[in-house]
């Protein structure tokens, strides 16, 4: 069946494995949207080009960038992000957005995003990209709710719940970079 | 529990004639679906396994001629289509302001059909968000060509004689063209058999029948029947019901179109005589061939 073949498809249940890429950088899919939709407003692409560690000032950049960024874009935005959360019901990407359930759904059904919201947007997407470049999408549940030592014992989930997108956004990108073998 | 219409072989046919099986799950408007913004999640989470992507957009125009002529022009929502492949399609999904729909000629088995439908509820639950469901729709569209018939009667060597009424009878002259519709309840849902011939059956005219085709309605998977050596009978069946269920993966709307297939296909096998059987090839479930359909 078509579908199986699919290494994007959720249908069939997750068929990677394991949730932890064993060769960082791997880069198994094609780009998505949310890098177009990133790049087309200068967004996040000055971090994540960059060095491997934060650079403030061009990470203010990126989100003033994005703040300033049409409401149009925006909702866009937050609508590829929600695609992405695979395997996840509306309600939980909700609270991984740290927002009530009545309240995404007034943005999805067309409520203007209010610019305040674009940052946290914005970062579970890139975190979403970073991730999806290391393992299969149908994955994302497991590593969500997986311990991990660099978030102080927290699962990506918790973290984010508790608004430490900068820090899961880190955990990320640490994915992506070269990998050093001593 | 399904209409039953009295058992029969656990079968699939080789030469099955399918002709389109769509299901429609309609909801409470989401005027957001009329942007593409709206559906830019919904098409991301699907773009992988229906990756071609064309809106359709319908438009009236309606000629007052008289003292005061005029031009009036309205426009109907859009239509986003997503299908697995360019031309030749086999898979189709169809989404609208209040409704999203699930379309194909041939699967080799439901469950098939439901696993693709739950997939695409998720996506649609998680970045649409619609109402619960105020309709859910399982039609199954049949074609059944055979050698050209000298006269309708004939048609009682393949279909039942209750289902054919008034054309299996000798009638006094020719009969043109006969297309019935039986309505029966079942519960709070409904089965809804639309049936019959016509010398030259044009399937686009059928009111609210999706045909696989492109934007024009040309039909793509319609067999040769009707046409040349061949006639035709169309056996269109749609069991539905008004119960809100909850939009999603959704075990219970699994369970409940299951039982509208299995009502659907018990009413197809009653409809169909022995040689009708014969000619479509009928296998064994547990030997299903590649191009073979329930």
């Amino acid at each position: 069946m078509p579908v199986s073949d699919t290494a994007h498809s959720s249908v069939g249940g997750d068929r990677s494995g394991s949730v932890f890429p064993l060769s960082p950088g791997t880069t198994g899919h094609e780009a998505n949207p949310i890098d177009q939709v990133v790049e087309s407003l200068g967004g996040l692409s000055e971090v994540t080009s960059g060095a491997s560690a934060p650079d403030g000032d061009a990470y203010m950049r990126a989100m003033r960038a994005f703040q300033n960024a049409g409401v149009r874009e925006r909702s866009t935005s937050l609508h590829v992000t929600l695609a992405h959360l695979d395997g996840m019901t509306f309600d939980e990407a909700a609270d991984l957005l740290n927002l009530k359930p009545e309240n995404l759904k007034r943005y999805v059904h067309g409520h203007s995003l209010p610019r305040t919201m674009a940052p946290r947007i914005e970062m579970l997407g890139e975190i979403l990209r970073n991730l999806h470049r290391v393992i299969r999408p149908s994955a994302t549940v497991r590593w969500l709710h997986t311990e991990i030592p660099d978030l102080d014992g927290m699962t990506p989930a918790t973290a984010l719940k508790k608004r430490k997108y900068e820090e899961v956004l880190e955990l990320t990108k640490s994915y992506t970079g070269p990998v050093t073998y001593t | 529990m399904s209409i039953d219409f009295g058992s029969h072989d656990d079968v699939v046919f080789k030469k099955a004639p399918l002709l389109t099986v769509l299901c429609q799950i309609q909801f409470e408007p989401v005027l957001s679906l009329m942007s593409p913004v709206g559906v830019s999640g919904f098409q991301e989470g699907i773009r992988a396994v229906y990756p071609h992507f064309s809106p359709s957009q319908a438009a009236n125009v309606a000629v007052t001629t008289g003292n005061r002529s005029r031009i009036d022009v309205s426009q109907e929502p859009p239509i986003w289509r997503m299908r697995d492949l360019a031309t030749d399609w086999h898979w189709r999904v169809s989404i609208g302001v209040n409704f999203i729909s699930l379309e194909t000629h041939r699967y080799t088995d439901f469950g098939e059909f439901l696993e693709r439908l739950m997939f695409l509820l998720g996506m649609l639950e998680r970045t649409v968000k619609p109402s619960d469901a105020t309709r859910i729709g399982l039609r199954k569209v049949n074609s059944i060509c055979v050698d050209r018939l000298e006269s309708p009667t004939e048609w009682t060597r393949y279909l039942r004689p209750e289902l054919l009424s008034l054309i299996a009878m000798d009638l006094p002259r020719e009969l043109a063209s006969s297309l019935t519709d039986i309505r029966i309840k079942d519960g709070v849902n409904e089965f809804v058999v639309r049936h019959g011939f016509a010398p030259s059956m044009n399937f686009d005219d059928i009111p609210g029948v999706m045909i696989p085709g492109d934007q024009t309605g040309e039909l793509q998977h319609l067999p040769s029947g009707g046409k040349g050596n061949e006639s035709q009978y169309l056996v269109d069946i749609d069991y539905s019901s008004p119960v809100p269920y909850p939009i999603g993966r959704n075990e219970a709307i699994s369970e409940l179109l299951r039982e509208f297939s299995e009502g659907i296909t018990s009413f197809f096998h009653w409809a169909i005589q022995p040689d009708l059987v014969r000619l479509l090839e009928p296998v064994s479930r547990g030997e299903v061939p590649a191009n073979a359909s329930e």
